[in-house]
């Protein structure tokens, strides 16, 4: 890596805002103290404002799938998505590294840069794929909804399975932690960045089904075979605060009335 | 009757059904009205016994005229209260719950209603519903009923993505003894026919690329453990020639959990074998996965499994003669044998190699459980740095303490393995 400087580094939050931080960090060559989103917390180095600029981000992401290969650069994106703490640090250490090495770096699983990076994209992908499963859809007036609150913004991973799976129904599926909604008609699906998601109150026919799906659900298990620690392995608490079967009626979530769905959009 | 009755009892009747894969099919939602099909299998959510439920599984009807003795089912169980969904109804439930993303598909099996011919009608006038009528895509798995007619047979293996022909007990004299209505051969018979369309089948899609598929997900069987005296090493020998010579996906084993007390059964306060059930699925890991063959894991002599040492485990530490094995060089198959190290690490392990030299950290950030593994491998010619190679320590770390618990009272716990144990005496032990 180059020098490092004492300069922070504030970007919208946004992809391509990251990506021109990367562009800039080139540019200067030079590294900056740290890269972070204009609404967190600043630190006391100097900063200096980054603007996003998709033209800046689209030559990275370009130069990077040249230099290192398209799954390289699906990586990078990935990364963006995770929790991995200081995450735009070690993915710039880790686009400079790929730029050194090539395709060989997807190789190098072990190596101090780069293995934080795929543990976060791997932790990430194993959460969207328990969500694939565990992600529940009401149903009013011909809609379907679905609220998750997952760790990692999975919503874009998940995205195409759902539109796939379901090509005429429309839904909406909306990621409490990081508030941000798909929405999709047709197989056809956008994500939209919102504010609040109130799901409508169930109507007779949904809390049949409900009622029904949970009654299955209980008469599965075997009484002489109980294991609530292998639940628990396999199906971990947080991710029963939506699923129907987990609900007691009094502790259904939240709802109000008709759909709503507050934002920027 | 009301639905949710129906559906009380038919889930109640089903649930001693081990499979629940919605696994070996990939098929876009596109090409449907609703549904697809991830070869991976998704599971929806677990029960309180920890067992993944991935399909609506459920029996069409409990009405059964057979009498097996290890079923709830059976036609002089007179305390059993029956019940029937219709085709119709059935496919509606289907719909609703895969809508709302409760499961992945169906997972269709039946008593034996009037005739096997009758109860397979029904499942495929079920069938027909979901796919033709409703253009459900998603996962459907039906259990073929021994003794109908093979194009029954036919007809619902193009609408399934699986089929299973229950073989339900591990061998034909037990068969004899508690299920006689059914002898192997009419369980083999659509075995057989099942994995001889699937070659057809395959013929058939290399010619034209649109031909419909057979049973794309491939065939399945389970068996119970427990309710007969067959040795471990003869349900697994027995596993593996289905694995051979029938084509079959997956074999699974049911522990028995007693039902009535026949006098040919268990006594009805037998607890279930759960740790001989789980020994099981792991010996048929190895099988499917490991390159290990039956006779390797068990023999003659040693008939059942070890109960304090998994397969793998058990089977390395009386090979110490193999190991330990270089990182850097060691072969795919001889990276699998290794306490710690499986399909997953073995393949990263191939691919870092290439790219540079690995160290024990390394090792352990490609996924490895070295707890286990450290005692079996080197890295670069050396063994972990500062490892004390005993019997003992060996032991301690490849024993589960769920498997200690076992073995002794909780008081006693830390005086199970001995520190003067040798290695000559596990051995004996193992082989006790």
């Amino acid at each position: 890596m180059p020098e490092s400087v004492d300069v922070c580094y504030l970007y919208d939050g946004s992809y391509d805002g990251f990506l021109s931080c990367v562009f800039e960090s080139y540019r200067r060559r030079e590294t900056p103290a740290a890269i972070l989103p204009e609404d967190a917390p600043h630190p006391l180095c100097p900063t200096r404002p980054i603007p996003s600029d998709p033209a800046l981000a689209a030559r990275v992401t370009k130069g990077l799938s040249e230099k290192a290969g398209s799954r390289t650069e699906a990586t990078v994106r990935f990364a963006f998505l995770t929790i991995l703490p200081d995450k735009e640090m070690r993915i710039l250490a880790f686009i400079r590294k790929a730029m050194k090495t090539g395709p060989r770096i997807l190789r190098m699983m072990a190596d101090d840069t780069a293995y934080p990076v795929y543990r976060a994209v791997a932790h990430m992908r194993e959460e969207a794929h328990l969500f694939t499963g565990f992600l529940r859809f009401s149903e009013a007036d011909g809609m379907l909804y679905a609220v998750i609150d997952p760790k990692n913004r999975v919503l874009p991973l998940i995205a195409d399975h759902f539109a796939d799976r379901f090509p005429r129904e429309t839904f909406l599926i909306f990621d409490k932690t990081h508030r941000e909604a798909m929405l999709c008609r047709n197989g056809e699906y956008a994500l939209i960045a919102g504010e609040d998601f109130t799901p409508p109150p169930p109507d007779r026919t949904e809390r049949e089904t409900r009622a029904l799906w949970t009654r299955f659900f209980e008469t599965l298990s075997i009484a002489e075979r109980k294991n609530p620690l292998c639940q628990r392995t396999h199906l971990p608490l947080r991710y029963r605060t939506y699923m129907t079967e987990f609900l007691s009626p009094e502790k259904a979530p939240p709802s109000g009335g008709p759909a709503q769905l507050t934002g920027s959009f | 009757m009301d639905l949710m009755e129906k559906l009380t009892i038919l889930a109640d009747s089903a649930k001693y059904d081990a499979a629940c894969t919605s696994s070996g099919a990939d098929r876009s939602g596109r090409g449907s009205a609703i549904g697809s099909a991830v070869s991976y299998g998704i599971c929806h959510t677990f029960t309180a016994d920890g067992r993944c439920v991935s399909l609506l599984k459920v029996l069409f009807s409990n009405a059964c005229i057979y009498d097996c003795k290890y079923c709830v089912n059976r036609v002089s169980n007179h305390k059993a209260r029956r019940a029937s969904f219709t085709p119709r109804e059935l496919a509606d439930l289907t719909l609703a719950f895969y809508r709302r993303n409760y499961i992945e598909g169906l997972f269709l099996s039946s008593g034996v209603v009037r005739s096997p011919d009758h109860t397979s009608e029904l499942l495929l006038e079920t069938l027909r519903l979901l796919r033709e009528e409703y253009g459900f895509g998603g996962y459907i798995h039906v259990k073929a009923i021994p003794g109908a007619d093979p194009r029954l047979l036919d007809a619902i293996g193009l609408l399934a993505d699986r089929m299973s022909v229950n073989v339900e007990l591990p061998s034909s004299q037990s068969l004899q003894k508690l299920a006689p209505d059914k002898s192997k051969h009419d369980i083999l018979r659509p075995m057989r026919h099942i994995a001889l369309r699937r070659g057809e089948n395959r013929e058939e899609l290399v010619r034209y690329r649109r031909a419909p598929k057979f049973v794309p997900a491939g065939q399945a069987t389970q068996m119970v453990v427990g309710a007969t005296p067959e040795s471990d090493f003869q349900i697994l020998h027995l596993t593996e020639s289905l694995y051979r010579s029938y084509d079959l996906k997956r074999v699974f084993f049911s522990a028995y959990i007693p039902v009535g007390d026949d006098r040919n059964l268990p006594s009805p306060d037998t607890k279930p074998p759960l740790l001989r059930e789980h020994r099981l699925y792991q010996a048929d890991w190895l099988l499917r996965f490991y390159h290990f063959s039956a006779g390797e894991i068990l023999d003659e002599a040693h008939p059942n499994f070890n109960p304090v040492l998994d397969p793998k485990c058990n089977w390395a530490v009386h090979h110490m003669e193999r190991f330990p094995v270089e990182i850097m060089r060691a072969r795919e198959e001889e990276l699998l044998r290794v306490p710690g190290i499986g399909p997953k690490s073995a393949r990263r392990i191939l691919a870092a190699r290439r790219a540079g030299k690995l160290d024990f950290k390394a090792v352990a950030r490609l996924g490895v459980v070295m707890k286990r593994a450290q005692y079996f491998i080197t890295c670069a010619g050396k063994l972990a740095d500062g490892l004390r190679v005993t019997d003992e320590a060996i032991l301690r770390a490849l024993t589960s303490r769920d498997a200690a618990a076992i073995l002794s009272p909780p008081a006693e716990q830390l005086t199970l393995i001995p520190e003067e144990l040798s290695m000559e005496d596990v051995r004996l032990c193992l082989k006790a």
